[in-house]
């Protein structure tokens, strides 16, 4: 969901019309339940029952505080920093750590191809199997790649990421030799 | 590899991953790009068919939350307020509509009570000659004459009369009594002989009468009778 019609559910939201919060929650809910939970799961590591909970949540307090934004453009942003301070919050109550996502290792993970005995198989089922490691290997490169590939910009897939829009410039680019890792030996299927 | 190249092959990859067109790329990273997009793509979906399951449950779950906490209003609730409101609004619209159509007039009788000096009717007849009976039960002539010197043997020539009209709602009105106060000009036995003409209480209806003496109630000043002539008048009941 674009900029645009997030500004439009903002209107929906701090309307007096019964209506229009009718509406606009249903909207809400459309738009950014599933982005969510997938969020939760992806960045924070979250198990998806706590996610499920996280998303609901967050999704109340939108609908709560939707007024003190003022700057209808900033709604989108806003909404995730929400998220993110709901998942730390949880993250301290219950005493984990939050996982940083170490770059460093990235030239290490390089050099070591994972060799993957996958026989005689189709080309394209070796390249999901090969993403699906990567999936649960990098789960955050896997999750800015998802925002990616639905069309993001990297000034959008930032504030998810709690980077600066450089940064996950870096970050996503860094993707292609990462997974190249994973379906490497892919390329060697006719 | 230069690093231009990598760099150029890095962008040239991520636009395969969006979707993107690009002209005179690698084949082999464009093969392995758009296969990269597909798994990434066919993930997502899993993962979406996966989250879909609880999708409804969760969205009731969350309306649920924002009517207890009163962001939003239950729609049920807010239909069955507005249906009252609406049948509210109707019933007061007819009745006003029911008045100021409906004639203003009165149906209930007037209780009156009032006690009336009538002649006795032991002495109805005036004739000094006529026979009546006295107070011991002895017939006598020249009556008249007899009360004068011995007064105490005849009863008082004045009777006095308790007389009701119009206690006992309009069904069981007493003409009679009505009358008799009626005479005595008494606008509300007046108003209610009117009545039992409109009404036809004891007999037919009669219009014309009813007027007759609603007017000479109104003449001693009963209100409801004007009323009730109005209403006569209005709908053409008499000439």
């Amino acid at each position: 969901m674009k900029t645009k019609k997030f500004e439009e559910l903002h209107a929906l939201l701090v309307s007096n019309d019964d209506n229009h919060l009718n509406r606009g929650y249903r909207i809400l809910f459309e738009s950014l339940r599933n982005k969510m939970i997938g969020h939760f799961i992806k960045k924070f590591r979250l198990n998806e029952e706590s996610a499920q909970d996280l998303t609901h949540e967050s999704l109340i307090t939108i609908m709560e505080k939707a007024h003190t934004v003022k700057e209808p453009k900033a709604f989108v942003g806003w909404c995730w920093k929400l998220t993110d301070r709901k998942a730390l919050d949880y993250l301290r109550k219950t005493k984990r750590e939050k996982i940083e996502f170490n770059t460093d290792k990235f030239d290490i993970e390089i050099k070591q191809q994972k060799n993957i005995n996958v026989g005689n198989v189709d080309k394209r089922i070796c390249i999901q199997k090969g993403s699906e490691r990567f999936k649960e290997e990098h789960p955050m490169r896997h999750y800015a790649l998802e925002l990616f590939a639905q069309g993001f910009t990297h000034a959008e897939i930032a504030p998810r990421l709690d980077k600066t829009p450089g940064a996950t410039k870096e970050f996503i680019s860094q993707c292609r030799k990462i997974i190249d890792t994973f379906i490497g030996h892919c390329k060697e299927i006719k | 590899m230069s690093t231009n190249n990598e760099k150029k092959l890095d962008e040239e990859w991520l636009a395969f991953i969006r979707g993107d067109m690009v002209i005179n790329a690698n084949k082999k990273w464009r093969l392995h790009a758009k296969l990269v997009r597909a798994a990434i793509l066919s993930i997502m979906a899993e993962e979406e068919r996966h989250l879909n399951v609880s999708y409804d449950r969760d969205l009731s779950k969350f309306k649920h939350a924002l009517i207890e906490k009163g962001i939003l209003k239950n729609k049920k609730e807010s239909i069955n307020k507005r249906f009252f409101k609406w049948l509210g609004a109707l019933i007061f619209g007819v009745t006003v509509v029911w008045a100021t159509s409906e004639l203003i007039r009165f149906d209930k009788p007037i209780p009156t009570e009032s006690q009336v000096e009538i002649n006795n009717p032991k002495y109805e007849s005036d004739k000094p000659f006529s026979l009546i009976t006295d107070k011991y039960g002895t017939f006598t002539a020249f009556w008249p004459w007899l009360k004068i010197f011995s007064p105490e043997r005849f009863h008082d020539p004045i009777h006095i009369v308790n007389t009701q009209c119009g206690h006992e709602g309009l069904e069981k009105l007493n003409i009679k009594d009505c009358l008799v106060l009626a005479e005595q000009n008494n606008a509300a036995a007046l108003f209610n002989i009117g009545l039992m003409y409109e009404k036809g209480i004891s007999g037919k209806a009669d219009f014309q009468k009813a007027y007759e003496y609603y007017k000479k109630a109104e003449s001693l000043g009963n209100d409801q009778a004007k009323f009730n002539i109005e209403y006569l008048k209005e709908k053409n009941l008499i000439n």
